[in-house]
């Protein structure tokens, strides 16, 4: 199939499924694909993703499109520079198909928190796709393209892979550049793939990954390469962490973990129920300091260089940042910049942000032991419940908050982690994760491709 | 719940240069009152334990550029733009304010 055949048929099933209002691209001109494509065609070029159409989170700078962060303060913004991962993927052939929908600047759990509107779940409409990347997860899911890139701060790849039922990696901390990534929090944030298959969203990884001089977090390694597939997990042992399989689970989506857990080791995993004693206190952990490092990281965006300015007619340039940033911003984004802004405050910022460093350390401190005890990776469900209404939570911004539980630990150590669908509860999709000790997505990535054959992902939990 | 006012909230936003409007205030001040109370369990953890060594960017390599003068990589060259670019230098009217300097 040429590129601009690839290019016509992502044309189709974009425009049909934002057509019927999915809402999860906000920024897409057929006649950009078209023109990419034909200049492959045209070129000859080949490369590990050839004509493949990839739909790119837009807090990812790209020259095809403009960049927004799904904000009025950048509106139309375009960006003079592209991402490193965006470099490598044309390097690779593929084709820049949109930008998908998120919650603002990466701030969200349900792509609700968008100036364009929420992302409808892609087989619910009254449900929410998940978040931050919810535009890219749904995308898939819809089948209008193969791939797509989102982004993971506290769970934002596989939170929404989960509740759309496709495979969603969040890599190493340093494993992917974060060079023309829009930074939240720069100690957590890292590019994820989603993919409708296991070896889809492992092949576009591959691509994206790697040393970035650009990007001095960016470690010092190769690009990653898979070894071959796995027949059987014989020699892994796979931990389950006791803290995430709680009484008060969903009963569907214990029943799915319970079940795949089964599957594994009648793969020949050896299973082993291990602690991560510090989980409880990884929620408030994230939530101190995310935000402290996005009121850090936001304070940019003021009126002066780019982007909306409102005000400054009156030559007070302090009052063109404040109603600058109190317009442009949403109710999301402004509570945690309050909240960041708060816990680094004088007389606030040991009791809160001292004490969240040193529980970061104690998360990180639990898995490190866990797989220096020979545990070499660990399962989990993705998240604690499927899929919830939109307005569930918009009210009530913690139990939005609560709703990261199983993530966002690995984001706090660091760690790389996938979800694969694994089964179905009341109809919806299921999600289980795996977790690996940092850099070694190949084994959690061979191991996933084992999982996701020895699952039946469209049956239901039981 | 915690004890965090309206008026501290209002200093916060000063100090973050967002502006929050008379309506909205009270809303935000009882649901950050409220997130502030959920951290209050990080209160039993010693903080001796923070150890910045054990971040993942402090424990891997990164790849630094050779220490070699260069010309910077600028994604837009300044003479497209800057009435005048000069030695990496963009100049500017002289302000009225300097003019006896």
């Amino acid at each position: 199939m040429s590129a601009a055949q690839t290019a016509r048929r992502a044309i189709q099933q974009i425009t049909k499924v934002e057509q019927a209002g999915l809402n999860a691209v906000i920024g897409f001109d057929s006649e950009v694909l078209l023109h990419q494509a034909n200049v492959l065609d045209r070129d000859k070029k080949s490369g590990a993703l050839a004509g493949l159409a990839v739909g790119i989170k837009d807090n990812i700078c790209t020259l095809e499109y403009p960049t927004t962060c799904a904000s009025r303060i950048l509106e139309g913004y375009i960006s003079p520079y592209e991402a490193t991962a965006i470099t490598r993927l044309k390097q690779a052939g593929a084709l820049i198909a949109c930008k998908t929908n998120l919650d603002e600047f990466g701030m969200g759990s349900s792509t609700e928190h968008s100036v364009f509107g929420r992302t409808q779940h892609p087989e619910q409409a009254s449900r929410v796709p998940g978040g931050s990347s919810g535009g890219s997860a749904a995308l898939v899911a819809a089948g209008a393209v193969e791939a797509a890139l989102g982004s993971e701060t506290g769970g934002s790849v596989r939170q929404p892979a989960a509740f759309c039922g496709v495979v969603g990696i969040k890599p190493t901390y340093g494993r992917v550049s974060r060079y023309g990534l829009v930074a939240f929090g720069s100690s957590l944030d890292q590019i994820g793939v989603f993919g409708r298959s296991v070896q889809m969203a492992a092949d576009v990884l591959c691509t994206i990954s790697g040393r970035d001089r650009f990007d001095a977090t960016c470690a010092d390694r190769d690009p990653l390469q898979l070894g071959d597939c796995l027949d059987d997990l014989s020699d892994l042992t796979i931990g389950v962490p006791a803290e995430y399989l709680t009484d008060d689970l969903d009963a569907g989506v214990r029943a799915a973990s319970n079940n795949a857990i089964h599957q594994l080791r009648d793969a020949g995993a050896t299973i082993r129920d291990v602690s991560l004693p510090h989980t409880q206190i990884a929620i408030a952990t994230y939530y101190v300091i995310a935000p402290a490092e996005a009121s850090a990281n936001l304070a940019r965006f003021d009126g002066v260089r780019y982007g909306l300015r409102i005000g400054g007619d009156n030559g007070l340039v302090g009052d063109m940042y404040r109603a600058t940033r109190g317009r442009g911003f949403g109710a999301e984004v402004r509570r945690r910049i309050i909240v960041g802004t708060y816990v680094l405050s004088a007389g606030y910022y040991d009791a809160y942000y001292g004490k969240a460093l040193a529980a970061r350390t104690l998360i990180t401190q639990d898995f490190d032991d866990v797989f220096a005890d020979g545990v070499d990776l660990l399962f989990t469900p993705t998240t604690p419940t499927t899929a919830f209404d939109a307005g569930e939570k918009t009210a009530d911004p913690l139990s939005m908050y609560l709703s990261d539980l199983f993530a966002v630990a690995t984001n706090l150590a660091g760690l790389p982690a996938i979800s694969v669908p694994i089964a179905r509860s009341r109809g919806l999709p299921v999600g289980g994760q795996l977790i690996a000790p940092a850099f070694q997505e190949d084994r959690m990535i061979q191991t996933a491709r084992v999982l996701e054959r020895v699952v039946d992902q469209g049956a239901e939990a039981r | 719940m915690s004890q965090v006012s309206r008026d501290e909230i209002e200093r916060i936003a000063q100090l973050a240069c967002v502006e929050i409007d008379d309506a909205s205030l009270s809303t935000l001040t009882d649901q950050i009152a409220q997130i502030l109370d959920y951290f209050a369990q990080l209160a039993s953890v010693e903080a001796t334990h923070s150890s910045p060594r054990l971040h993942r960017s402090a424990r891997t390599s990164s790849s630094f550029r050779d220490d070699k003068t260069a010309e910077p990589e600028r994604a837009i060259n300044p003479n497209t733009f800057a009435p005048v670019f000069e030695q990496q230098l963009f100049a500017v009217p002289r302000l009225g304010s300097m003019e006896n300097e």
